[in-house]
């Protein structure tokens, strides 16, 4: 008797649904209920490497983001120094407005990494360009830094990108991290 | 999709066991039966060279002429610079193919819409002209154009139409309202296409100040765009506000 009810109806032991007699799978999330340790093995495992690789892109998400405040700040203090100290205006009024763009880009990060770090990146790279027609010298200036930008703005981008396949992945496997909006 | 919900029993098409409605995945397989499955992503970057290619090539080519002496200042020059970036759409656009030509669809235009979108045009250059004129920008910075460019040339109203009006609106809704808008919408949302390639028309124009109302012009043919699926409002509405901005421009100029 006992044998029967539990055979009649299985609770998913990863999203708690209740299956029927027949599922071997979990209709809600894939859980093999009636499969071997090993397939059920295989299941959590999956689940836990796509939480690290989604804790991996956010790690590198937040990090793009810190380059974009650290470019506003730089941008700030070059347009006070060239104001205050060279007379240089027009240099201070977009050297102010690129900060405070690029703060917006930092607070829409948050809504929408992509979005936000993909504008960063091209507005980065329109200004090399732009100095480097005005005075092809400056190209050279902090070239390594320049590229350490760069760099950490592509991987913001890809990382944003990805952090969308993981997140539907997990959610259709009904297995979301917590801190997931 | 993957199962038929039409009727009251479906089946699964990995094993054909019964599905009921509701369920997620097969029972009997454990199949996906979501519609949305989570596809393995291609990489951002390789989604997206067309537009950054597009981007930086027409970038250059209007930074040479704008920031640097090859150009000089003469109608000569910008109808090469013009010509050249008007060869680079068409050749994106050639490449972008079938994916353009349902925006260009006649079927489903609404005239109310076409009149509000001509209404606003004309509002929204009236109110930029009085700000541009308060902080002292040429207005011709919204279309990339000095003042007294076409003076020189045998129609200078024609040339600056042709120029001013008729190319923008064509050539550049089909680039950031067209294939640069398919692309980018490829990986991400259309709100924030919108945002995207708003700004990057602002930026590609190289006139800090005119970004003011640059990027809000952009944001408006997006949502034109992204909203009705379509490029013409954006083109009428491009179309009438540069019109709007030449005419102002050659009232003063003449007065």
């Amino acid at each position: 008797m006992d044998a029967v009810s539990q055979d009649a109806f299985a609770v998913c032991e990863h999203c708690n649904a209740i299956n029927g007699p027949l599922n071997r799978y979990c209709s809600q999330c894939s859980f093999p209920i009636r499969g071997s340790e090993a397939e059920q093995a295989s299941f959590r495992l999956t689940v836990s490497s796509r939480r690290r690789f989604l804790d991996d892109a956010r790690q590198k998400i937040k990090s793009a983001r810190i380059v974009i405040l650290v470019l506003a700040g730089l941008f700030f203090a070059f347009g006070l120094f060239v104001g205050f100290t060279m007379d240089d205006f027009p240099s201070m009024v977009v050297s102010v407005v690129l900060c405070f763009i690029y703060l917006l880009l930092a607070a829409w990060c948050n809504q929408n990494p992509f979005g936000a770090l993909l504008t960063a990146f091209i507005i980065y790279l329109t200004l090399i360009l732009i100095n480097t027609l005005v005075d092809p010298a400056t190209l050279f200036h902090g070239i390594i830094i320049k590229i350490v930008i760069i760099g950490w703005l592509i991987k913001g981008i890809r990382s944003a990108h990805e952090a969308k396949g993981y997140l539907k992945e997990l959610q259709n496997l009904k297995a979301v991290p917590v801190d997931a909006e | 999709m993957q199962s038929s919900t039409t009727t009251g029993i479906s089946y699964c098409i990995g094993c054909g066991g019964e599905v009921r409605p509701g369920d997620r995945f097969c029972g009997s397989c454990g199949t996906s039966l979501l519609r949305e499955t989570a596809r393995a992503s291609r990489d951002a970057f390789s989604v997206l060279t067309p537009s950054l290619i597009f981007y930086f090539v027409t970038l250059s080519i209007l930074g040479v002429y704008k920031l640097t002496d090859v150009f000089d200042a003469s109608f000569e020059s910008f109808a090469i610079v013009s010509i050249a970036t008007t060869l680079i759409v068409v050749a994106f656009w050639i490449m972008a193919g079938k994916d353009l030509v349902s925006l260009f669809d006649l079927k489903g235009i609404r005239i109310s819409v076409v009149l509000l979108t001509i209404v606003i045009a004309l509002v929204s250059c009236l109110v930029v002209s009085v700000v541009a004129d308060f902080i002292n920008v040429s207005l011709y910075e919204t279309t990339f154009v000095e003042t007294l460019l076409f003076e020189d040339t045998s129609s200078p109203l024609l040339y600056a139409i042709l120029f001013t009006c008729v190319q923008p609106a064509i050539f550049e809704e089909v680039a950031f309202r067209g294939f640069l808008f398919n692309n980018i919408q490829q990986i991400t949302t259309p709100t924030s296409t919108v945002y995207i390639t708003a700004f990057i028309f602002g930026i590609i124009h190289l006139a800090i100040i005119s970004m003011l109302w640059l990027v809000p012009l952009g944001l408006a043919f997006g949502f034109l765009r992204a909203k009705y699926n379509t490029l013409w409002y954006g083109i009428i509405g491009h179309f009438t506000y540069n019109l709007g901005v030449v005419l102002i421009e050659y009232a003063q100029t003449a007065g």
